[in-house]
């Protein structure tokens, strides 16, 4: 029966083929704190994570974990529905919706979750689901599993996307737009503005995906729905806890009447254990640390500048918007591959991401910053990144140096409004 | 945009047989000017396309390729083809008839 599977076969042994490590095949000795873990022996430093603010370690929620662990247990053993909700996850829920300003919140046992479940369950035969065509895996999965008619438009386009408003004219059913705050490949945003206006004109409904803009952008954290002025045009917020918040779970947030609805028409709700009480107190506690602590996000955007300036300052060809994602593309496969292997020699570990998975079949050394990363940590990423680019022929050698802009550097507090 | 015949796409439809050609031959002349621009054909395609040219064989696209390349045809032709109806295209001419059907859908 894995025959079928023959193309990843030979894929994978290629990749086993070539001298290092697999990038599939990582698995970490131990984990020292949010930035560094020993591999094959030695201390890397982690450039590829999502731990955006570096929660992981943090004391306080690692000692609310604790706490809830030795009260409630090692698991919940039962869905949501049935005995899997304790008082945890319903406080939890409450503190989301709080957050976020809506009326209702919903958690998933994992971000994926969350879309697989709330997608079908808001889109039915009739309706029509619009995803931007670079959507993740479980926004086009929730999309296939829905009865819903789909279509996907042209990448951050909101002219295209009103073009496929316009043709399905006056049929019957809902429209439900769905984009991300931040797409996790290339780390560009929406132009969310835009696709508000058009969502207004149409008379469409949207969905923000904030899995990677949680905790990053806006003034208090909330999302690019925050940081463009159009939380009141966004319908429906889908979320992650396992980038920002530093742990696993999903929700979904609304001010729709009836939402309570949702948790008996998503199936990826029900028929689903639920999210162990350790991880939703450490959660809950992350969240609030994220509150109280505007400071980590100016230490992530304080990163994520000086890494984008760094690496174009070196020649690299890397994503239009500055963000804690860093994507340099390079110009094959193999060579990605190579580079990434070189930089895990030189002790630092960054994601690599390769056609078909990749938005214009590109091939990607995907790197991420941390609030908690030191900026001599990032100098040494781009220094090495420079070094082996150079040796491979990528780069030309004394560039004279671009004078980073000044806009690029004075970034307040992860506060990014796009131009309407 | 060209119309006409559009509407009696329709394969094994007797009496509809001319015009349905004609219009299969103007889609696909159109069809193949979306593959020689397309960014994403991995080799230039230079051989001819016609009705039985295969989008996944011949074209070599894959599965996001072929998302893609659906997409420009989307704007050129100013129709949408909803996902799930892809996997029904294997051929270029496949893709013409379902253009024929939405665009006739447009008209009606």
């Amino acid at each position: 029966m894995l025959e079928r599977h023959r193309a990843l076969k030979l894929a994978s042994e290629r990749l086993r083929d070539e001298d290092g490590h697999n990038p599939f095949d990582i698995a970490f000795e131990q984990i020292l704190s949010p930035t560094e873990a020993l591999l094959d022996g030695r201390r890397i430093l982690l450039f590829g994570t999502n731990n955006y603010l570096g929660l992981t370690f943090d004391e306080a929620c690692i000692r609310a974990s604790i706490a809830a662990l030795r009260e409630e247990g090692t698991g919940t053993t039962g869905s949501r529905i049935a005995n899997g909700t304790y008082g945890g996850h319903a406080a939890l829920e409450s503190q989301i919706a709080r957050f976020l300003d809506r009326r209702r919140a919903m958690v998933f046992t994992t971000g994926y979750q969350a879309n697989v479940g709330i997608l079908p369950a808001l889109a039915g035969r009739d309706d029509h689901l619009l995803l931007d065509a670079d959507s993740h895996a479980s926004i086009y999965d929730g999309a296939r599993l829905s009865d819903a008619q789909v279509t996907r438009f042209r990448h951050n386009d909101p002219d295209d996307l009103a073009r496929r408003l316009r043709l399905l004219g006056d049929r019957p059913g809902n429209r439900l737009i769905v984009v991300e705050g931040i797409y996790s490949m290339i780390g560009d945003t929406a132009p969310l503005a835009e696709i508000a206006a058009v969502k207004r004109e149409s008379g469409a409904y949207l969905l923000v995906d904030e899995a990677h803009s949680l905790g990053v952008l806006g003034a208090t954290g909330r999302g690019l729905a925050e940081a463009a002025g159009v939380e009141g045009d966004v319908d429906f917020v889908v979320g992650t806890f396992s980038k920002s918040l530093g742990g696993v779970g999903g929700f979904c947030a609304s001010d729709a009447d009836d939402f309570d609805l949702l948790r008996l028409a998503s199936r990826a709700y029900m028929f689903t254990a639920s999210i162990p009480p350790a991880t939703v107190a450490g959660v809950s506690a992350a969240l609030e640390a994220m509150i109280r602590r505007p400071e980590l996000r100016a230490d992530l955007w304080r990163n994520a500048t000086r890494l984008h300036a760094g690496l174009v300052r070196a020649g690299f060809t890397v994503g239009p918007d500055i963000g804690p994602i860093v994507s340099v593309v390079l110009p094959d496969p193999g060579t990605a591959m190579r580079v990434w292997n070189r930089l895990l020699e030189a002790g630092l570990y960054t994601n690599l991401a390769l056609p078909p998975a990749t938005p214009g079949g590109r091939s990607l050394l995907r790197t991420s910053v941390s609030a908690i990363h030191h900026p001599a940590q990032i100098d040494r990423l781009v220094e090495a990144l420079a070094e082996i680019g150079l040796d491979d022929g990528l780069l030309a050698p004394a560039r004279p140096a671009p004078i980073v802009r000044r806009d690029e550097l004075a970034l307040v507090s992860g506060q990014r409004a796009r131009s309407a | 945009m060209v119309r006409c015949g559009f509407v009696f796409g329709h394969r094994g439809q007797p009496g509809h047989g001319v015009t349905g050609v004609l219009a299969d031959t103007i889609a696909i002349d159109r069809i193949a000017g979306v593959i020689r621009s397309f960014d994403g054909t991995p080799m230039a395609y230079s051989g001819v396309v016609t009705p039985e040219t295969s989008i996944v064989r011949d074209l070599r696209f894959d599965s996001l390729s072929v998302m893609d390349f659906v997409m420009a045809i989307e704007t050129e032709f100013d129709v949408i083809i909803p996902i799930d109806r892809i996997s029904e295209i294997e051929t270029v001419g496949d893709l013409a008839h379902r253009l024929q059907e939405q665009t006739a859908g447009k008209q009606g």
